[in-house]
């Protein structure tokens, strides 16, 4: 069982996918904070993201996510909360 | 072949590599050269600019897009008319329009436009086959003084890139950069007989208008892949050309010159 906060996996895929260091990720994060966070680079992290978490998100939920704060909403209605 | 002794059009001209070659060929002694842009005032200002530093009955300007059949033949037969000969056709003229062929993000589904595809196949590839074939007519019809039957008649040298293998975010590009190497070794297969060859470059990221439309992200990441790391100059390329030019054992190949990008 992983017990970091969710948000922090968060980060920790974001510095993954985007370069950028995990610790100035936030909720507030959106894609105009991150560089790298295009729609080529979205796709990489969506992929990152389910790899992380175990799951697959459908494309309706992948368009959501143009915050940090918009991932966390999806990961919870997909049961992944701290 | 000796560059002192090319009469050779290029496209692409007015500005990045195109102008960069322009400039190697005059500097070099090439007796004409031929400037073929689609940019009616960057292409006026490219040819003044040369005509000033060299000999202004050098250079001849050609206003066109690669895509018209009808005056690429008519600016190929009129460049041939007047340097008396055609022996150098460099294909350069392109356009980088990115974007991945699909994509799903926060900007909702993105698919990439059928228009944004034809403008770059069409541009980048049908129109080096367009110059390419014209100026072959044209090295066929030149007479070459002196010549022995071992020498060259022609060339044609076509500007590719590191991303003829592919590269996400430019499917379009990548597609017609590859496509243009597979011209260039079927144009050396199917000329050796007439004593043509052809060749393809394959750039790295040089510094060029058309790169400094690369998102600034994304150059980075291609720069950190370069072992040299720095950007290519046009001139850089501009030698490769000559190098294609008077290497005479060089043929139907792609010369790779980016840098040692990996």
């Amino acid at each position: 069982m992983n017990e970091q906060p969710i948000v922090s996996r968060v980060a920790n895929v974001f510095h993954e996918a985007f370069a950028v260091p995990a610790e100035i990720i936030t909720s507030q994060t959106a894609p105009d904070d991150v560089p790298k966070w295009d729609s080529l680079g979205h796709m990489n992290m969506v992929s990152i993201l389910e790899k992380e978490f175990g799951l697959q998100f459908e494309i309706d939920e992948i368009m959501e996510m143009a915050s940090v704060q918009n991932i966390l909403d999806v990961l919870a209605r997909k049961g992944i909360k701290d | 072949m000796r560059t002192d002794s090319i009469n050779g059009i290029v496209t692409g001209a007015a500005g990045g590599i195109g102008l960069a070659i322009c400039r190697m060929l005059l500097e070099a002694g090439a007796p004409k050269v031929g400037m073929l842009d689609s940019q009616p005032e960057k292409l006026q200002a490219a040819r003044e600019e040369l005509a000033a530093a060299y000999a202004p009955d050098r250079v001849r300007q050609f206003c066109l897009d690669v895509r018209d059949q009808e005056k690429v033949a008519r600016a190929v037969e009129q460049f041939a008319e007047w340097a008396g000969g055609l022996n150098l056709a460099v294909n350069c003229a392109g356009v980088l329009l990115d974007g991945a062929v699909m994509s799903v993000s926060f900007a909702g589904v993105k698919r990439y436009p059928l228009e944004q595809w034809e403008t770059t196949l069409d541009t980048n590839l049908t129109g080096a086959f367009l110059v390419s074939r014209e100026a072959i007519a044209a090295m066929l019809r030149s007479r070459i003084p002196n010549s022995s039957p071992d020498e060259c008649r022609g060339l044609v040298v076509t500007i590719s890139s590191i991303s003829r293998l592919g590269r996400a975010g430019q499917a379009a590009y990548s597609a017609s950069k590859g496509a243009l190497v597979s011209l260039a070794v079927t144009l050396a297969q199917e000329l050796a007989p007439s004593r043509i060859r052809s060749v393809a470059i394959a750039p790295g990221l040089v510094d060029t208008p058309m790169a400094a439309r690369i998102p600034q992200v994304h150059r980075s990441e291609m720069l950190d892949r370069v072992t040299v790391g720095r950007m290519g100059c046009p001139d850089e390329i501009a030698h490769a050309v000559r190098f294609c030019i008077e290497n005479e054992f060089f043929n139907g190949r792609v010369l790779e010159i980016d840098g040692g990008a990996f």
